[in-house]
Order: structure tokens, then C-alpha cells, then sequence
């Protein structure tokens, strides 16, 4: 019997979907498990044939992006009511993604960068017409609806994929990985005496060693193992875009925490090594911080 | 502990916290009035600082 | 007559991203307006701001999940020209083999799913059966075949990469990871499959455009101007020169990326997040303009590889140049594709791709401005980034490859409407039986 499954995207770069397809020749045995019954990257089911679907009817809902308009949000709510099982796909879905980095401005400054003061825009103005309203900020979806499932990447691996899709189609439990990402890396680690960080193109790199040995910013220490170490396996340093270690709330917070504990030097050195905290310590999941989700208090609060 | 403390500080600056907002004051079980002073001055400066306006100037 | 009437595609399906499309149409039976609404948007160009210039390939490559490589390489790029580095030769023929990677993947991906099911299905097609899965059940060999290019561009990607979907490997001044032997060999070895399957791909579009030459030579063939990079008039993806043509298929500008601004303007509509980007000398509507494959074929003179420009001879043949028919794009991405596999080919057996000179060790960042382009498979996309002298962003001004054919998209949904509509063209075409039903 086959589940049917939904896959919608919110406001995304398309990563996780591309991720899936990237299954290739592997598709043709997962695709024939599956009625695709929405899904408007592939398929050609419209927003009204979701509406109309009885509450719960998917089996398995995936939604990719985070809410950055009031359509986003409307879409969520409608995958939750929708579908039995409920993923967050994707760091996106998971902690926000990429854009909530737009946090650290208003809503405002946001809209008067791109549309009024672009260098290349020639008549400014804020459209209005058949456009969703944007949210002030991006929250985490989390925050919007209950999930069944995280399963967090950027994008998740085709494997990691295909892992939960396995779990969730024979009725087993889906269990993201006590491990970090040191946990999968091949580079030989050592004792850790940093008293310079390096940025990523300076330098020459061994790529036998930890790069954080190193000096080089690798976050591998506090993000989740399920990647399989692409970054350092290929001398990236780790920015953590998979999300935190297990039962670690705040991503960032834990990376300062550490590297305060690490570093052999000076306070004001360690400040000067990392002009922009929130860039490199929360690169896909500033919206889930408590930072961010305060801001996002005192603002609501205030109106 | 005071690197931690002082890239927490440059966190809270980013996301648009006053760093004034977080303390780090060293007290020993045995310094009774150098915790109390800690804390006075550090609720004068907060009340001085109004409610968290989560806004970037 | 009848009453005013709004037609609302809800969501239009088969791309990336978000688009809502609106006709309406008067009382009188005449298409008043078309609209295609992009209904969202990430302030990429702001949150951009204060990070560390180098990391930018790495967030930029977010913005997109079908071409994170294009939005890579631009990026640093960028970082690059800001910088005044030239990286070594060897990292620049990594950064090609990996666009063209991607180009090749992407051209399979677009002909294949997004493109495909509307050719096999029919314009008429049950809703329901038109995708990549129908096309596993109908035509298995079809299906696998395709997935084989999707797989080699995409392996090809994240060996040079790190990872097909945001690699990270691009940092100013070279790249991170030298490409092994072992992997070279282990690619060369696919490469005459992977051109046999071109071969046919390009054999699949050719009886596509014959089947459906109603289609193509009647809807939506509406003229505009086209915009591409080259390198001394052969198409070019990684390095080029920026030409543009005007309607009648006159090149009238010819600059370099850094000067895009002379050329590249962005209209902001009113009912989309999305801006128009169009040739600004001759102002907005007249200067829209197209991106991507036809745009690309028809401003370059010629393709660079042989076998490429054999079957651009033959598209040029039967359709002339330049060539607006919109459905043509299909045609003129598969002979990119041909491009692409020669390119590829060509990197592999280059002895420098296995150099392990990749990288250099004393880049330093200093205050500036730099702008990158390539060719995205969409079309032209420029980065542009203002550092300051700890190496900083303090501005990001970008044109993403989309953007150069929204106000066309537009154009060609108007004239569509119109012929539908109005003239109840779809009534009067010539189609073939549908493969897939």
C-alpha cells in the first residue's frame, strides 16, 4: 500500500528537494511507495487540492523553508492539519535557516534595502498587490506548529533522507545522532592550543589535522554528526549548518561557551578574532536563539 | 570565563543588547558585601537602561 | 460578452520557488493585464552585511538549491576583484569543471522533470500524470538515462565542491581541496557514457521540436532583448565578456561585468517581491530583456566546443538567429548541455585539473569594491561586494540570474493569454498523440 506524501516549500532555496532528486537511480525504488499527492516542485497539484484534502489524509508531510510571509505561514498550518506525520525538512524548517540572519535588522530596514535602496533599481517602491505580507521576523517553525519530526541538514543528505523516509514508511523510530561532527571527521585530532584563529582562506591548510587544532574556526565540535564531515573532510572549516549537537538549545551560545574555554588568549583578542559573533556562530540558526526569540517577545509585546 | 564572558558581550552588541545587560563580577562566599555591591549596581544600571527595547540603534 | 473574469494559477508548479500567476480579463473578452507574482524574498543583499567577505560563497550559495555553484563562484569572484587576487590557473580550471558540472546537471534536471511532462503528457494532459514520476512508469530507459546525467554532473560537483548542494570549497584566493587522480580517472572513465546519453538527449529535443513546431513557431514568440556572457563571441559560462542584443538581433553593448551598472537596471513591479532586471539605456518596458540558454545561443557568435556548435548550426538552420520563440529555450538548453559534456571532457583530461598549486597562502583583504559574473543555468548573475579594510561586507548588491527574465515571463504570459483567450489558439494547434497518458 502506498503512503501518501506531501512535500511543500516555504520560503527556501529548493536545497532539500534537490537533495532528495539527488537520490537518482535510488528514486525509482522509493518513488514507488510513495503517491506524491502534493509537491509543487515536481508535480503539478495546485494550493486548492491541499485545501481540499481531509485533515490528515497525508501520511507524510515534509516542509522545507521558514516563514518569512504570511502565505508561509498559512502553508504550515495547512501541511499540519493536513498530514499524519509531520517533518521539518531541512535546517530551514528546523531552526530557521539561513535568513534568519535578517533578524539582526527591522523587518523595515530589511525592505528598505532591497526595494528602495538597491543600486541597481531605478523605481523604488514596496509592492503590494497579490503579495503576502512579510512577518517581522523569522521565527522557527517550531514555534508555529507541532512537528513529529526534525530532520535537520543543509540540506540533508540524500542518505539522511532516505533514512527517515525508511523509518517512517516501516513504522520505526526516527533518532537523529548523539554524534558531532568530530565524531565523522577523518582529520587527526590532537591536543587544542589555539592562540590565533585563522580565517578560512589564510594560510596553508594540512589537511591531515584538525582544523581547529589549527586555528581555523571548524564547529564541528558543537554540530550535529549527520552530515558525514563533508566540509573538513575536503578542509571547509565546519559552520555548523546542520544545527547543534542533541539537547543543545541555543547553537551559538554553546559555541561562545566553548571557545572561551579553549582559546589560549587574551579576552579582548578572542573579541577581536570574531567581529561578526552572530555570522560565524549561527550561520542557519540564529532565528531559534534565545537572542532572536527575545527580540521577537519584546517586540510582539510591544504592539 | 572572561573570554567566554567577553564574547557573549560582543553577541549581545550584535543581536541589538545593550552589553551593560550582562555582569561578570567575581565574589567569594567569605566577600558577603562585594556581592551585595555587585548587585546594587547592577540593578541601578539595568533601571537606568529602561526595559529591554530589542531594537538596534 | 461575459463578466470580468481573474484567472489565478495557485501555485505556478515546476520550479523553483514561489510564483503565483493572475490574468484578467474584461467584460469584453479582452486580456486586460498578466501578472506573475514572486511571493517571497530573503534580504540576501542585508543580511550580507558585516559578515567576513571570504565566507560569502558559502552563504551565498543558499540562495538557491539547483545552482548553489554559480552563486558560489560569483561570490568569490567578487571577494577576488574587491581583493585584487588572481587566483592560480589551476583553482580557475577546478571553479570550471565545477560550473559546468552543475550546468550539466541542471540542463538534465530542467529538460527532464520541469520541462518534459509537458511535452510527453500534451498541453491537454491529465494534471496528474504530468511529472518525472509518470515518466519513470511510461518510459523506463528515458527516466534512468536521465537520472545517469543528473547523477554524473552532480557526483562531478561535490568531488571539486566538497558537496553538490552548497559547496564550500571556493575561498579568495584559490580553492581548498585539490582534485585527486583517483577521482579524475574515476570520472574520465564516464565520459563516453555521458556523451552517448548527450547524443541522444539531443536526438529526445529535436523530435520534441518537430512534434510540437505548432507550439514552438506560434506561442509566445514575441521578440525581446537577450543578454549573455562570452570570451571572443563562443558561448561562454565561467569568464566572460557581457554582450547584449536589441530586439532586431543587433548587438549593441558589449562591457565588462564590472561595469554592469551602465547596462543592468531593476524594475520593481508592483505585484511581485521579485524585481525585473532589464537595459536600462532604453528604459523599462522597452528594454526587457531575456537570460539563460536562448539568450546565450543567440548572442554568441558561436559554442566552444565542436560538437556543441554542430547542433547550434542546425537549430540556427531552421530557426534563424536570434531566435524569440520561447519554447525554443528547451532546444537551446540541450545544446548547452552538449557544451557542457565537451567542456567537461576537456577539463578532465587537462593535466593541470590534478595540480596541487590550488591555492594561494598570503591573501589579504583590503577596503574596496568587486564584482562577479558568471552564467548561471538561468541566466547572467552578478555579485557585487563593498569590503572595508578588515575584509568586511559593508554592502551586497546582487542581480540574480532569475530576475533578467521576469518582466519577459510577463510578456510572454500576456501575448499567451491573449492567443488563448482571445484568439482561442489552443483550439487551432497541430499536437502530437501524448506518450504519456
Amino acid at each position: 500500500m502506498t503512503k501518501r506524501i506531501a512535500m511543500a516549500q516555504l520560503t527556501s532555496c529548493w536545497g532539500c528537494d534537490q537533495s532528495l532528486l539527488d537520490l537518482h537511480l535510488g528514486l525509482l525504488e522509493v518513488l514507488p511507495e510513495l503517491e506524491i499527492v502534493f509537491w509543487p516542485a515536481v508535480v503539478d497539484f495546485k494550493i486548492k487540492d491541499l485545501e481540499s484534502m481531509p485533515d490528515e489524509s497525508i501520511h507524510i508531510g515534509l516542509v522545507e523553508g521558514s516563514c518569512r510571509t504570511e502565505d508561509d505561514v498559512r502553508l504550515l498550518n495547512l501541511m499540519r492539519a493536513k498530514s499524519k506525520i509531520l517533518v521539518a525538512w531541512g535546517v530551514c524548517s528546523c531552526y530557521g535557516g539561513i535568513q534568519g540572519l535578517a533578524n539582526q535588522w527591522e523587518l523595515d530596514e530589511l525592505v528598505d534595502r532591497k526595494f528602495m535602496k538597491a543600486d541597481t533599481v531605478t523605481d523604488p517602491r514596496i509592492p503590494s498587490e497579490n503579495v503576502p505580507a512579510f512577518v517581522p521576523q523569522v521565527r522557527p517553525n517550531v514555534d508555529v506548529v507541532k512537528f513529529n519530526i526534525l530532520l535537520p541538514g543543509c540540506p540533508p543528505t540524500s542518505k539522511n533522507i532516505v533514512e527517515a523516509l525508511a523509518a517512517i514508511l516501516t513504522g520505526k523510530p526516527f533518532d537523529l545522532p548523539e554524534k558531532s561532527v568530530c565524531d565523522q571527521c577523518p582529520k587527526v585530532k590532537q591536543d587544542k592550543h589555539i592562540t590565533k584563529f585563522h580565517r578560512s582562506h589564510e594560510g596553508r591548510i594540512d589537511p591531515s589535522k584538525c582544523l581547529l587544532d589549527q586555528g581555523y574556526l571548524c564547529l564541528g565540535f558543537a554540530t550535529i554528526g549527520f552530515c558525514g564531515a563533508i566540509c573538513p573532510t575536503v578542509n571547509s572549516p565546519c559552520k555548523g549548518c546542520f544545527g547543534p549537537v542533541l539537547r543543545v538549545k541555543d547553537h551559538g551560545a554553546k559555541i561562545v561557551s566553548a571557545l572561551g574555554a579553549i582559546a589560549e588568549m587574551e579576552p579582548e583578542q578572542l573579541k577581536d578574532s570574531f567581529p561578526d559573533p552572530i555570522g560565524s556562530f549561527y550561520f542557519t540558526d540564529y532565528a531559534a536563539s534565545y537572542l532572536s526569540r527575545m527580540r521577537d517577545k519584546a517586540r510582539s509585546k510591544k504592539k | 570565563m572572561k573570554s567566554r564572558f567577553a564574547l557573549l558581550q560582543k553577541v549581545l552588541e550584535e543581536a541589538g543588547f545593550e552589553p551593560e545587560r550582562i555582569h561578570l563580577q567575581w565574589a567569594s562566599a567569605a566577600e558577603g558585601d562585594v556581592f551585595t555591591e555587585g548587585i546594587t549596581s547592577m540593578v541601578e544600571r539595568i533601571k537606568a537602561l529602561g526595559p529591554n527595547p530589542a531594537r538596534k540603534d | 460578452m461575459t463578466g470580468e473574469k481573474v484567472v489565478r494559477i495557485e501555485p505556478v508548479t515546476r520550479l523553483e520557488g514561489h510564483g503565483d500567476v493572475t490574468i484578467k480579463i474584461g467584460k469584453d473578452g479582452r486580456v486586460k493585464d498578466a501578472q506573475f507574482s514572486v511571493t517571497s524574498t530573503r534580504f540576501f543583499e542585508k543580511f550580507l552585511e558585516g559578515r567576513f567577505a571570504e565566507e560569502a560563497p558559502k552563504f551565498a550559495s543558499r540562495i538557491c538549491g539547483i545552482c548553489p555553484e554559480p552563486h558560489h563562484l560569483a561570490a568569490v569572484k567578487a571577494v577576488e576583484a574587491a581583493w585584487d587576487i588572481t587566483p592560480p590557473a589551476p583553482a580557475v580550471k577546478l571553479r570550471r569543471l565545477l560550473i559546468n558540472a552543475k550546468q550539466f546537471s541542471s540542463h538534465a534536471l530542467h529538460f527532464f522533470a520541469l520541462a518534459a511532462p509537458d511535452f510527453l503528457a500534451g498541453p491537454f494532459g491529465d494534471p496528474a500524470k504530468r511529472n518525472l514520476v509518470a515518466i519513470t512508469k511510461a518510459l523506463p530507459d528515458v527516466s534512468k538515462m536521465a537520472l545517469q546525467m543528473m547523477q554524473f554532473g552532480q557526483e562531478l560537483a561535490a568531488a571539486i565542491g566538497g558537496t553538490a548542494i552548497h559547496p564550500v570549497t571556493a575561498v579568495p584566493g584559490g580553492m581548498l581541496n585539490p582534485f585527486s587522480e583517483e577521482k579524475r580517472d574515476q570520472f574520465l572513465k564516464r565520459i563516453s557514457d555521458v556523451k552517448q546519453w548527450t547524443t541522444s538527449t539531443v536526438a529526445l529535443a529535436k523530435k520534441i521540436m518537430d512534434d510540437y513546431v505548432d507550439v514552438v513557431t506560434k506561442l509566445a514568440v514575441g521578440p525581446t532583448y537577450y543578454v549573455g556572457t562570452h570570451s571572443k563571441g563562443a558561448l561562454e559560462i565561467y569568464d566572460g565578456s557581457i554582450r547584449i542584443m536589441d530586439t532586431a538581433g543587433e548587438i549593441v553593448e558589449d562591457l565588462k561585468p564590472k561595469d554592469y551598472r551602465k547596462s543592468f537596471a531593476e524594475y520593481v513591479p508592483e505585484h511581485s517581491y521579485a524585481t525585473h532586471v532589464y537595459y536600462k539605456p532604453v528604459g523599462y518596458p522597452a528594454g526587457i530583456w531575456r537570460a539563460g540558454s536562448l539568450a546565450r545561443i543567440n548572442i554568441a557568435d558561436k559554442m566552444a566546443t565542436p560538437l556543441a556548435h554542430e547542433a547550434l548550426e542546425e537549430m540556427r538552420a531552421k530557426l534563424g538567429r536570434p531566435v524569440h520563440a520561447t519554447f525554443a529555450y528547451h532546444w537551446a538548453r540541450i545544446i548547452e548541455l552538449v557544451q557542457a559534456a565537451e567542456e567537461i571532457e576537456g577539463l578532465l583530461k587537462d593535466p593541470q585539473i590534478v595540480n596541487n598549486d590550488v591555492k594561494l597562502l598570503d591573501v589579504k583583504p583590503k577596503k574596496g569594491d568587486g564584482v562577479g559574473c558568471v552564467e548561471a543555468p538561468r541566466g547572467t548573475l552578478i555579485h557585487h561586494y563593498w569590503t572595508d579594510e578588515q575584509g568586511l561586507i559593508t554592502k551586497a548588491n546582487m542581480i540574480v540570474a532569475t530576475n533578467n527574465n521576469i518582466g519577459a515571463i510577463e510578456k510572454s504570459l500576456m501575448e499567451v493569454a491573449k492567443q488563448v483567450f482571445e484568439q482561442k489558439a489552443h483550439q487551432k494547434l497541430k499536437l502530437p498523440k501524448p506518450v504519456i497518458s
